[in-house]
């Protein structure tokens, strides 16, 4: 029973990272039309940033915050020096996530020249461990939970109660008919790289806080993340969320059965079953965003 | 004159669809555009819209040339687009669709959706439902309902009718009268031209991208030509 409920609490945790970054990576897609594979470094420059903060005597949360913002700005840096101007070349998806994968090599090589190669963990007070239905549980991880459950709900009342978080969606959903009304695309597309290198960012800060840090950590989440938006249909932002989850769980669930080096595996044999079964997604087809 | 074109030259990259079209529309009207398929109908109104840029000639609106202007300002002088096609937004409901019709003016949002739903009331009671669960003809009356949120002084329609049935055409183009007796000018295209001809004041039928012939619709609806060419006998 206590396996079962640690299991449990190890799945969300990890979900709700996977899911995190899932979100952003879902929205650029229904936006822009392509996987963008810097997204794992934004994720790995969060906890960097953090860790880097820290170490000049910040307070976790100013760190947290400012390390969001440095996070902000580079995904809107890389917009504007490299993916807008493909735009404007009416470059196609696959340029799109080539052009991704160069941005992707040039930020960890930059994070590497700053922080070299080693595994670094973040500098935090000792957490003691909680009791919870026969689960340890810290304090910290429960804040994470909340933090996650809070940013996704701002998101939610983002998306579905405001102008530009309407707007939003609807260019996700037909980005023709959103020209022929007068949605501002520069806009919005800013809105979508704020949204998204936010959400990377508190990502990447959560696994720092959790496990730790290295310098190709951008890769793994990257790909776990991509195996969740297919899960929960490409483009849309509640398939990402449960999609984050499922994988999240699911791996914690396999350690019953499988030694913890094939964890990474399930995540894979989840998405090609579901590829297999109901290539669409889970979400497939009618809802988009939202 | 409220739309005036002269001579416009336009099309798709290097492709040129329109060779010199001629179009005018003045207040109160409506006028029709008729023609086969692929004659550059749908074409015309992109490019009085700014989604295409011409190439060549002049296009005026409320005395002021608009040629090459983006879609988003032309909604702020008062011309509103519908769309042949992909006409709303699936994925919202139908209140976010309309609120979208008014992105550029915000303020005009709540006047606008009372203005679109005592228009169509059938919309009203389906305002929380997402556009991809509605009925072909109600798609067709929230694509226009969009268009009318910001009640435009120039209506741009692109083959409203398509794929509704007999009875649903019937009810769509009384609507579209109605909106006209409103107070707003309406240029539509149609692929039904005697229905065109018949709710229009003025017509123009355009073929391989230029004008054939143009007239009021009393008049070419009785045309020999164009009952033969295009009114099917
Ligand atoms: N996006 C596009 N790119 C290239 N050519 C196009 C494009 N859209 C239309 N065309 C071409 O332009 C020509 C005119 O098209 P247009 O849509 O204006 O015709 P139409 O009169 O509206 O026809 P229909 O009655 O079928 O709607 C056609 O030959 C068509 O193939
Ligand atoms: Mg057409």
């Amino acid at each position: 029973m206590s396996l079962v409920a640690q299991l449990i609490v190890n799945g969300i945790i990890a979900g709700s990272t996977y899911a995190l970054v899932a979100i952003g990576l879902t929205m650029v897609f229904g936006i822009l039309h392509f996987i963008n594979f810097s997204h794992g470094e934004l994720v790995m420059l969060g906890a960097y940033f953090t860790l880097a903060l820290i170490s000049i005597e910040l307070s976790l949360p100013i760190s947290i915050s400012i390390a969001i913002l440095l996070v902000v700005l580079v995904g809107l840096i890389t917009d504007i020096m490299v993916f807008k101007p493909l735009r404007n070349q009416k470059a196609d998806s696959l340029s799109l996530l080539i052009a991704s994968i160069g941005v992707s090599i040039v930020l960890q090589s930059l994070a590497q020249l700053c922080w070299g190669r080693d595994i670094k963990v973040l500098d935090l007070p000792p957490a003691t461990p909680i009791e919870f239905f026969g689960a340890s549980i810290t304090l910290v991880q429960i804040v994470m939970i909340f933090t996650v459950a809070a940013t996704m709900f701002l998101l939610f009342a983002y998306l579905n109660f405001t102008r530009i978080g309407t707007a939003l969606r609807a260019t996700s959903d037909n980005e023709e008919m959103a020209r022929v009304v007068g949605i501002d695309n520069d806009r919005v597309i800013m809105v979508l790289w704020i949204i998204s290198s936010a959400f990377a960012a508190i990502g990447g800060i959560l696994i720092g806080i959790n496990t730790n840090l290295q310098i190709g950590m951008g890769l793994l989440i990257l790909i776990k993340a991509l195996a969740a938006i297919i899960i929960g249909s490409v483009g849309n932002i509640r398939g990402a969320l449960i999609g984050g989850m499922v994988i999240g769980l699911s791996e914690n669930f396999a350690l019953i059965a499988l030694p913890s080096q094939y964890k990474d595996a399930v995540a894979f044999t989840i998405m090609i079953l579901v590829l297999l079964l109901k290539p669409e997604g889970i979400f497939g087809y009618k809802e988009r965003v939202g | 004159m409220l739309l005036e074109l002269r001579g416009v030259i336009s099309g798709y990259g290097n492709l040129d669809i329109l060779h010199g079209v001629d179009m005018e529309v003045d207040n109160g009207e409506i006028v029709c555009i008729i023609g086969p398929n692929g004659a550059g109908k749908s074409t015309v109104l992109k490019t009085i819209f700014g989604l295409l840029k011409p190439k060549g000639g002049t296009i005026f609106f409320a005395g002021e040339q608009i040629k090459g202007i983006d879609p988003h300002r032309l909604i702020r002088k008062g011309i509103s687009f519908v769309p042949q096609d992909k006409n709303v937004f699936l994925s919202l409901t139908v209140e976010e669709n309309l609120a979208m019709g008014a992105y550029t003016r915000p303020n005009m949002v709540e006047k606008g959706k009372e203005l679109v739903f005592s228009r169509f009331p059938s919309l009203y009671d389906r305002r929380d439902i997402r556009a991809c669960y509605l009925s072909g003809g109600e798609r067709k009356l929230l694509a226009i309902g969009i268009a009318l949120m910001l009640e435009p002084s120039l209506l741009l329609l692109d083959e409203p009718s398509m794929g509704l049935s007999p009875k649903y055409k019937k009810a769509l183009f009384d609507k579209i009268t109605e909106i006209n007796q409103g107070g707003i000018p309406i240029l539509i295209v149609e692929q039904n031209a005697y229905k065109a001809l018949k709710i229009s004041h003025r017509g123009y039928v355009l073929d391989m991208g230029k004008n054939k012939f143009q007239g009021e619709s009393g008049e070419l609806l009785v045309n020999s030509q164009i009952k033969k060419l295009y009114l099917g006998g």
